[in-house]
């Protein structure tokens, strides 16, 4: 009789380890499915932020186009197959410095201009920060013209980062296919 | 009490039976059922992630990363306006052999192609199998022009399957819009 109580004595330990062990499978199982969850949010989030950049860009709404960014980031452009670096603007200044009297003048010629962004990869994916690239084709159409002319095909490739106000391009760098 | 004796020892083999299964099911729990744990949503990402990999592959004349998108027994197709089969290449060393010199051509020519792939749906989904359907538009453009030309437009018809976790093309059909 004490045999069998010492017995079961050791039975309820392991029964309860076995408990603990089962657990941690289902908790991960679970964790990692809220993990993949929040990370479906999140690139749908900056899905979003670079579909915005072509309507606030395309729109000529240079307020809303800043404020995609950070307020130190980098927009970079590099032309043609040799990458020769063309254009750097360094924080959202320079940003607006070199974007908005350029906007104003298409707007002025009559340019509706369209950002056609596609096939965005993500080449990296933290909690904070994800790296993507992005194929682009850019067209204009003047007001008499019946239909748009294509003026740059290349790639986006961005870094984001996750700030109080949602995700933001921290590094927006095109490069361009032609010179 | 030789039946007192065997009711913690029974106790025991099911503890060591449910400590197995959790060890061995554990990590399969946590892993799923490959990358996307089987989920709509995920795999929905991953095919459109395979998607962009044919135009990052392509574009950049990457033959090997391009036929590791498909299936060895995979077949690609070309379609006409009126639904005319103009090619059909069936399996990767048809593909390599069509696609290849097409590929170093365009390299000696200086052109750079951009395939713009959009508008994924997704049109059947079951077990390992899937199917979606593309609107693409190509450009290229040659090193000595200003910018790109607009040279084919249609849509994708694709097949999927999943081997090993891992999505590929059985089958992309292209329905381009010119003869």
């Amino acid at each position: 009789m004490t045999s069998t109580h010492v017995q079961w004595r050791l039975v309820l330990p392991v029964f309860f380890l076995c408990c603990a062990l089962l657990a941690p499978g289902a908790t991960f199982a679970d964790r990692d499915h809220g993990h993949e969850g929040r990370r479906a949010g999140d690139r749908q989030e900056i899905l979003d932020l670079i579909s915005a950049y072509s309507y606030n860009y395309d729109l000529n709404d240079i307020p809303a186009w800043l404020s995609l960014f950070t307020e130190d980031a980098v927009w970079a452009w590099y032309a043609g197959p040799d990458q020769t670096l063309a254009v750097l603007l360094d924080g959202r200044q320079e940003l607006e410095d070199f974007v908005a009297p350029r906007r104003a003048n298409l707007a002025q010629q009559g340019v509706q201009m369209r950002h056609y962004q596609t096939n965005t990869t993500f080449t990296s994916f933290e909690r904070r920060r994800a790296t993507a690239k992005t194929i682009v084709l850019v067209t204009w159409q003047y007001a008499n013209e019946t239909a748009p002319r294509a003026i740059h095909t290349g790639v986006y490739e961005d870094t984001f980062v996750k700030t109080r106000d949602g995700w933001k391009f921290e590094e927006r760098v095109l490069f361009a296919d032609h010179n | 009490m030789t039946k007192r004796n065997s009711s913690p020892s029974r106790a025991l083999s099911v503890c060591a039976m449910v400590l197995a299964v959790a060890v061995v099911s554990g990590p399969a729990l946590a892993e799923g059922n490959g990358k996307s744990h089987g989920r709509p949503d995920a795999v929905r990402q991953e095919l459109n992630d395979l998607i962009a990999a044919y135009s990052y592959t392509y574009d950049s004349k990457d033959i090997v990363r391009w036929l590791g998108l498909f299936e060895d027994d995979a077949t690609w197709s070309w379609f006409g306006p009126e639904g005319d089969l103009v090619l059909e290449l069936n399996g990767t060393d048809e593909m390599r052999a069509f696609f290849e010199p097409r590929l170093v051509g365009l390299t000696q020519q200086g052109v750079q192609t951009r395939h713009l792939q959009t508008n994924t749906v997704l049109t059947a989904f079951k077990g390992n199998v899937a199917k979606t359907r593309t609107i693409v538009l190509v450009s290229w453009q040659y090193e000595s022009e200003a910018a790109p030309r607009l040279v084919h437009t249609g849509h994708y018809d694709d097949t999927f399957v999943r081997t090993r976790g891992e999505w590929k093309f059985k089958e992309r059909s292209i329905f381009v819009d010119h003869h």
